[in-house]
């Protein structure tokens, strides 16, 4: 009788550890898959690129905080929890389980919304991008706030065919957080995996940019500048 | 019987599994965590500081932070503390005008005293930080001051057995971003000073004011200097941002509006405490003021023309009697009992 007790109690730990694991079955998983490009071509760090301007210049960094993931559809999805760093060293992100269904898009910010950006960043899991741990976390210690877009690279300002001046732009505060639309219909089935593809073509963010003139903004010293090259990067993103 | 053994030995494996299963991997050491009271032992003028929920005060947390002031290994190169630009004898602020990071690397502006910084509303002569416990990630994130990603800090922390065991501790967890800024703003909490022969005045002795200090005392509170309109209250600050026309050209460091972005905040700093001030030369947040008799020899003048200058800045004039009696005051205002205080030193090596 106590075997059969204890067999049975066993059975009942195993379901519930399994319940805790898995908590709807009727869910799949969305992920978000970036290709990442400069006027068709692949993206890469390092090479020579040359803007609107006639201006050559290269990236060294391009780190992109996304959040506010909405799947669009009869049924709307918002996810509430999930930020992503994305930058051209990955392509695949998992944005996370979503029920199962048929959906026409997604929307999200490029940013971290407002709650979470004035937040204290070692509070959120050690994982996750909004975290110190996280390699690339960007943060404004000195004026609590996330770094919400992050391009460094380096330019010709002299015409020498050279990109030899460092430039960086970091982009940040609540009034520049945008939001970007994707249409593109998608099915999840119940644990199966679903992508949304985006586009970023990294030719249009600096495009327009005089890097004799506008070589750099940390926001606050430069607002204009900042809302120019964030509103160029919701134009990369197809 | 023979089945049975091996079955609730079983049992009490899956009892485990299911308690460990759903919630992250917890160390058994949490159990070590201790929470010994902290005692803020303050006179009656001074209000108990408010301490975040998630960080209350406890020895444990206190001790924790106090070693890790003195922690070299929290800057790059494993040569700069918070102690080296906050040094207990000038009340935890810096003799230099500009202190020097890892590298011999100057920022712009002057290491304030931490005399009090538990009652502070924001952080950075800017206010662009709101708690003491997010102040601590920036002179670790700035290259002119530790250049040392917390995160390494933390990684660097958990080689060392000592604070593996002083975190478990202090918060139940292994050294990390969280646990860092909290205990070394639970340790910056202590730093209260409320001992100074002002505050003896305060509570009754009257002989703790020298004659002079007391005239000094009336002229910091008149209506012809006006001191005390910003520097107000128990901690002699308002917690406010003032421009006290101390240059008429801020493109080097246009204070509170590199923050806000308003050009009306433009060359406007904190309103800084005047206690243990004897000692926490030089003055103003690029440290151009050598003395308290520079500063008051700024003030009588009126400072420079600005449009945000704040209309308390109108200049006044002192015999050099009263002069003498501002500066008795303000050196009223000094505390040795802080300064050399035994708990703000380092602890002995174990």
């Amino acid at each position: 009788m106590r075997t059969i007790t204890a067999i049975i109690l066993l059975i009942a730990v195993a379901t519930m550890q399994w319940g805790c694991k898995k908590n709807n079955d009727n869910s799949g998983t969305l992920n978000l898959e970036v290709r990442h490009e400069f006027n068709g071509s692949p993206f890469a760090f390092g090479t020579n690129y040359t803007n609107n301007l006639g201006q050559i210049y290269q990236f060294n960094t391009a780190n992109i905080y996304l959040s506010g993931f909405t799947a669009k559809g009869s049924t709307p999805y918002t996810f509430e929890n999930t930020y992503l760093s994305i930058s051209p060293d990955a392509s695949t992100y998992t944005i996370d389980s979503i029920p199962a269904g048929d959906y026409t898009g997604l929307t999200f910010d490029i940013g971290i919304d407002s709650v979470a950006n004035h937040s204290d960043p070692t509070t959120f899991p050690a994982n996750s991008p909004l975290n110190p741990a996280h390699p690339r976390y960007q943060h404004w210690a000195w004026n609590t706030g996330y770094i919400f877009v992050k391009f460094e690279g380096d330019c010709d300002t002299s015409n020498t065919g050279i990109a030899g001046t460092a430039f960086f732009y970091h982009l940040g505060l609540d009034q520049l957080l945008r939001t970007v639309d994707i249409d593109q219909q998608f099915s999840v089935d119940p644990e199966g995996n679903a992508t949304v593809t985006v586009t970023i073509d990294y030719a249009k963010i600096l495009d327009d940019i005089d890097f004799r003139q506008e070589l750099s903004t940390h926001t606050m010293n430069n607002l204009p500048l900042a809302t120019k090259v964030m509103d160029e990067t919701v134009a990369a993103f197809e | 019987m023979r089945l049975l053994q091996p079955l609730s030995k079983g049992l009490a494996l899956a009892i485990i599994w299911l308690f460990a299963g759903c919630q992250s991997e917890k160390s058994v050491q949490e159990t070590t965590l201790t929470a010994t009271p902290y005692h803020w032992n303050l006179p009656d003028h001074f209000p108990e500081p408010e301490v975040p929920a998630d960080n209350a005060m406890t020895q444990e947390r206190v001790d924790l932070g106090r070693r890790l002031f003195y922690e070299p290994l929290l800057s790059l190169d494993s040569t700069i503390s918070c102690a080296n630009c906050h040094q207990l004898p000038f009340a935890f602020s810096d003799p230099d005008k500009v202190s020097a990071g890892v590298h011999g690397r100057r920022g712009f502006r002057n290491s304030p005293t931490l005399t009090n910084i538990a009652y502070n509303k924001h952080f950075f002569f800017d206010g662009g930080i709101p708690s003491l416990e997010l102040q601590v990630l920036a002179p670790l994130d700035n290259e002119d001051e530790m250049q040392l990603n917390i995160h390494q800090a933390a990684l660097r922390l958990r080689e060392d057995s000592t604070y593996l065991y002083l975190f478990q501790k202090a918060y139940g967890r292994q050294p990390d971003s969280y646990s860092i800024i909290r205990a070394l703003a639970a340790f910056e909490r202590t730093m209260i000073s409320a001992n100074s022969p002002y505050d003896r005045w305060v509570q009754g002795d009257s002989s703790a004011l020298s004659p002079a200090a007391q005239r000094g005392l009336q002229l910091f509170m008149s209506e012809k200097l006006q001191c005390s309109q910003c520097h107000s209250g128990f901690n002699f600050t308002n917690n406010g941002f003032a421009h006290n026309g101390l240059h008429s050209d801020y493109s080097d460091d246009p204070g509170r509006r590199r923050v806000t972005m308003k050009e009306s905040d433009i060359g406007k700093f904190k309103v800084p405490t005047l206690r243990n001030v004897e000692v926490s030369a030089p003055y103003m947040h690029d440290g151009s003021l050598p003395t308290l008799a520079s500063v008051i020899d700024h003030y009588a003048s009126g400072g420079q023309p600005h449009p945000n200058k704040s209309p308390l800045i109108t200049g006044f004039s002192l015999t050099d009697n009263e002069k003498a009696d501002l500066i008795a005051f303000l050196h009223s205002l000094t505390d040795r009992s802080f300064l050399s205080h035994p708990k703000y030193l380092p602890q002995q090596a174990r």
